[in-house]
This record gives structure tokens, sequence and C-alpha cells, in this order.
């Protein structure tokens, strides 16, 4: 079946109707750690794509050459060699974006996104449409991750972080904070910003909620699936009925 | 026997591949590493005593500290970086105290175990700066000392707040141990 | 090793900072095991033991074989899953042979415990904290411990939620986050015991 589906098809798939955080609510730990900031969010989705891309690669290049029963550690030494790259260019290049997202990025190697992509869709599937699945659902992973980061950073601290390495602002949507020149005052949208939301109960109500919605739009698909399916049945009973 | 080969050779090539790919890897990231981390040293040194060119670390008998050296190496200040006990766990602070005596300024380094929105405020620059040119003997150690002393502690915060103060207090037994230990030195607190 | 500190490491780790409802490591279990008490508890032991081997084993390893090389610069992620990767397939083989109910009972769940980022989130957190071994075995006992608790709760409310009248939206998984809210924002209390 896999083989009919088209490269866009595989593409769109990660990032709307099969989305790893809300529909298959994989990755779900660093999900909730790192979305304290808008920009570590993204980060944390990026370096996700990374692994998930050269990931699924050599899984795909490798499938016939890994014994079946050994193939989850084979798996799981194939991302650890990645995630460590990852970790590594992120000591040397961005070593805020490192401290932020701390023990979360040697944890990338037990997302349950990556280590799920590769035992269900690239250890059965050619290379290219191995990639094209790796971008979607990290695309779709980081779309979620900079969603909840950005609900949870603004409701939280009133401001939007789009620092990384030194580049970018901090946009303050809160009381003025003076004397520092990472931080753009923008204006006072929200004088007392619910500090509860960048701390662990506030990642899990945000998620809840956002789950609720998305199970909700499910429930409604299903149920149209169901409406239309009983009236096809009726007319089709009418036309039985008719013709008898 | 053979079954146990086949399955158990892929794993330790795969093994060493990456570990080999990984080894070169880090051989050439390596310096670049080191590179950044010096330099975010120098950058968090530098936010403390603005004028030093350069900074050398030393240690000895008042312990760990940094000396701020200008362009022809002489010794502006010194740099101590304080450890202590905020309210959810340790505070890193950076106090820059010049020859004379005065502290220039101070940057707290790490306060990730402080509530954010509230102990983590103590990372604002503008609050910081109240302590520049703070006098030894007037530094707040309790809330009521905030008060006396003119100095204006984070609401709600004052653990963490004074996890900051007590560092500048820590800096300058410090500095007192290095200037009693020159012996031509003369300078008073 | 005085009782004061050990008591501290314990309290911290099990309320203050607990592995799920602090730290959010372990989620992916703790949401997918959590809707029966058997299952938790069973799950909640199986994963303070591959804990405690773990550390166990990485502790020594990082300190004497890694560190000393200078590996750990670059193979300490690969050399830390492997261990837990093994424990596990350890545990399993030794559930199947002496406990045929807990094998059954856990069912996916048990080869999931490698991917369990409680396990190899401690083993970094003994690691970067340069806790000494028996400070490192407290702390891999106590995180179990704290990771236990929370599951327990957790499969407590949700075995009552079974019954009741909740929204179709919020069925299974958003009602079980916002039990986890409320849950994460009772340790609060706990805060600055330690």
């Amino acid at each position: 079946m896999s083989n009919k589906h088209s490269n866009w098809f595989e593409f769109v798939k990660g990032i709307a109707k099969e989305n790893p955080v809300f529909i298959a609510a994989l990755g779900l730990c660093p999900t909730l750690a790192v979305t304290t900031q808008t920009i570590n969010g993204l980060a944390m989705g990026v370096a996700v794509i990374f692994v998930l891309f050269f990931a699924n690669m050599f899984v795909s290049l490798l499938r016939k050459f890994i014994p079946s029963t050994v193939r989850i550690p084979a798996y799981i030494m194939i991302i650890a060699s990645f995630v460590t790259l990852v970790s590594l260019f992120l000591q040397a290049f961005a070593p805020d974006i490192n401290r932020a997202l701390g023990i979360f990025i040697p944890l990338i190697v037990v997302n349950c996104v990556i280590l799920g992509r590769a035992e269900a869709f690239a250890s059965k599937n050619t290379v290219s449409k191995s990639l094209v699945d790796a971008l979607g659902m990290g695309i779709g992973f980081t779309l979620a991750l900079t969603l909840i980061g950005l609900i949870r950073e603004l409701s939280g601290s009133a401001t939007i972080t789009l620092q990384f390495a030194g580049l970018g602002k901090i946009f303050n949507f809160g009381q003025p904070i003076l004397d520092d020149p990472n931080i753009v005052n923008v204006t006072t949208l929200i004088q007392n910003p619910a500090v509860v939301m960048i701390m662990p109960p506030g990642g899990f109500l945000v998620m809840g909620i956002l789950l609720g919605i998305f199970q909700n739009s499910q429930n409604r698909k299903a149920e149209r699936e169901k409406k239309r399916k009983q009236e096809l049945a009726k007319a089709a009973k009418a036309k039985a009925n008719t013709q008898s | 026997m053979k079954y146990y080969l086949k399955t158990i050779f892929p794993l330790v090539a795969i093994a060493v591949f990456f570990s080999a790919m990984l080894g070169v890897s880090y051989y050439f990231l390596e310096p670049i590493i080191t590179e950044t981390q010096r330099r975010e040293e120098q950058d968090a040194l530098r936010m403390v005593l603005k004028e030093a060119s350069e900074f050398s670390a030393v240690t000895n008998d008042a312990g760990f500290y940094y000396e701020a050296l200008d362009s022809e190496g002489g010794i502006l200040g010194y740099i101590f970086r304080e450890v202590t006990i905020g309210y959810g766990g340790e505070v890193v602070t950076l106090v820059g105290i010049t020859l004379e005596g005065t502290a220039e300024a101070i940057f707290v380094l790490n306060a990730d175990k402080e509530t954010p929105g509230l102990g983590y405020k103590i990372t604002e620059r503008a609050w910081q700066n109240q302590f520049s040119e703070i006098s030894p003997d007037r530094i707040p150690l309790s809330k009521a000392q905030f008060d006396s002393y003119g100095f204006e502690a984070i609401t709600g915060a004052t653990i963490s707040s004074v996890a900051v103060t007590k560092s500048i207090a820590q800096a300058f037994d410090r500095f007192d141990l290095i200037v009693s230990e020159d012996n031509d030195g003369g300078n008073d607190e | 090793m005085e009782f004061n500190q050990i008591m501290i490491i314990m309290i911290s780790a099990i309320f203050v900072n607990n592995f799920v409802l602090s730290r959010f490591l372990g989620l992916c279990p703790y949401f997918g095991v959590s809707k029966k008490m058997d299952s938790a508890i069973g799950m909640g032991f199986a994963v303070t033991f591959v804990l405690t081997m773990a550390v166990l084993v990485i502790h020594p390893v990082n300190l004497y074989i890694l560190t000393p090389l200078g590996l750990d610069k670059f193979l300490q992620i690969i050399v830390f899953i492997f261990v837990i990767a093994s424990f596990v397939q350890l545990v399993e083989i030794l559930l199947k042979k002496f406990s045929k109910g807990l094998y059954h009972a856990l069912g996916i769940y048990l080869p999931l415990i490698t991917t369990n980022c409680a396990i190899l989130g401690a083993a970094f957190i003994v690691v970067q904290e340069n806790m000494s071994y028996v400070e490192g075995l407290v702390f891999a006992v106590s995180a179990g411990l704290g990771f236990t608790l929370a599951l327990i709760m957790m499969a407590g409310v949700r075995e009552k939620l079974e019954m009741a009248d909740i929204p179709k939206a919020f069925v299974d998984l958003p009602i079980s986050f916002i039990t986890a809210a409320l849950m994460s924002l009772a340790m609060f209390g706990f805060l600055g015991i330690v």
C-alpha cells in the first residue's frame, strides 16, 4: 500500500493527518519540557528533523542488511550516532540553545517519533520515500512544538523569544524590561502573565486542551464518515426496495 | 553458532562504523567547541569588568578567581565566580571588584533553578545594576537590611535576591584574602 | 554517607523534582500504562529495577572507561543507551522465565522501557551532577519510586474517570493531561523543602 502513495502524500501526512504530537501522541517528553520558549521548541524540532532525516536514510539503506531480531538495537545505535552529532554541533555553534535544551538533546535518542518512523516506515520503504516521510513528520513535529512554545511563552512570560546564537531578539509584550539590548519592548499587552504556564502544570494543561481540540475534530470527521456511510446504505436499500 | 554470528555481525559492524564516524567528527569539531566555550566565558567576564582586555584564571589560597588585565598586563581588578544556594538550587554569580576595592558590576551566570517570573528576575540587568559601587559593609543579607540599606529585593523572591547578595559578600571576603596576601598592598576596603 | 544526605536525595527525587510531574521524564509509558492499577504498579517496579541497574553499570563505565579515554565526549550517548537496551532485554528474558503473568500484563510496554526517557534521563542527570556511586544509586531508586508513585496516582484517577461523564472530545488522553496538570500543581507544594 505504501508504494501506491505519492511522495507528496507521504510528506503532507506527517504535518496534518498523522501529526506525531497531536494525533499519535508520540515524543511527549521533549514536547512539554522544552516549550517554555518559542525558540526552544523550534530548535528542538529542527534537531529532530536532522536526526529523523539521517536515521531514516540509513535505516532504509541498511534495511536488507539488518536482521530482524536485532533491528531495534541497530536502529537505536544509528539514531544515537546522529543525536551525538547534533549535540556536538550545538555545543560548537549554538551554546545558548545547547544550555536551554539541556538533557533533552541526548534524550532525542529515545524520542518515540524517530524510533517509531524507523520501525514503521523506513525499514519497509525505499530511501527516497523514507526521506520524504522523515521531512513530513519532522516538520509536523516542529510545527507542534513551536505552537505549544508560542502559547506557553506568551501566556506565561509575555514574551516571544526568537533569538538563536546571538541573532534575533526577544519580543516583550508585558511590563517593559530595561537595560537589556536583547529585549525589544513592543507594547504592554499582558500586565501580569500567568507564570504557571511556563512551569510543568502549564505544559500539561496546554497539551491537554490542544489534544482535546484535535480529538474533537477527529470525532467530528469520524461522525461525518459514519453519517455518509449510513446515507449510502439507506439509498442503496431504498433503491433495492423500489426495484423489488 | 553461525546463526548467532549472522545476527551479531551486522550489529557490531554498525557499532564500529558509526563510532568511527563520530570519532572523526569529534576530531574536527573539538577545537571549535573549545573555542566557543572560551568565548562564552570571556563574554560573561566582560559583562562584569568592561575595560579589561583579557582575563587570566588564578588558583591559590584564596581559591579560584580571574584577574582582569588591561592591554599592558596590569591588573585592573578581580572577578569572582560565587556559588550560593537560592530557592530551588544553586545560583552562580560573577562579581567584579576593582583593585581599589569597589564593586564594579555583577552578573548572574546561572539561576535556572529559581522560579521563572519571580526568583529568575535576578538575571535582569536592571536589577543587578543597583549593586554597582556597593560598599562591603552595607551588603543586605535579609529583607530588613534590603529596606534599611536602600536596595530593592525582588518582590516575593527574597531568598533568590539574598543568594545574589551573599555571593557579593563572599566575593569581598575573598578579595580581602588576596589583598592581605600582597605584602605591599595597602588597599583599603 | 549521612542519613541526612540520603533523605534529601530521596525527597528531592520523589516529591520535589518528581520525574514525571516536574521533569517531564517518562511521559509515554505514563499515559500508556496508567489505565489499570496492576499494570501501572508492574511497570513502575520494572522501571525502578532497570533504572537502578542502569546506573549501577553506567556510573563506573563512565568514570573508569569512557572519561579517562576521552571517549565520553562523543560515545556517551551510544554506550549509555546500549547498556539500557541490554538490561531491558535481560529483564524480558527473566520475566518470561519466572513471571509469565507480569510478562503478558506488560505486553508491548516491556521492550518500550528502553525508550523510556526516564531511564536515559536519570543516567545523564547522575553523570552531569557528578554524583558519587552511592548518591547515584539512591537517586536512581528514588527516581523510580517517584515514577511509580505518579503512575499509581494517575491509574487511580483514570480508573474512576472511566465511569465519569466526560465530553467526547476530552475522553482518554486529553483529560489525563489535565489531570496531570492538577497533580503537577499539587507537587508544587513541595518546592522549597530541599
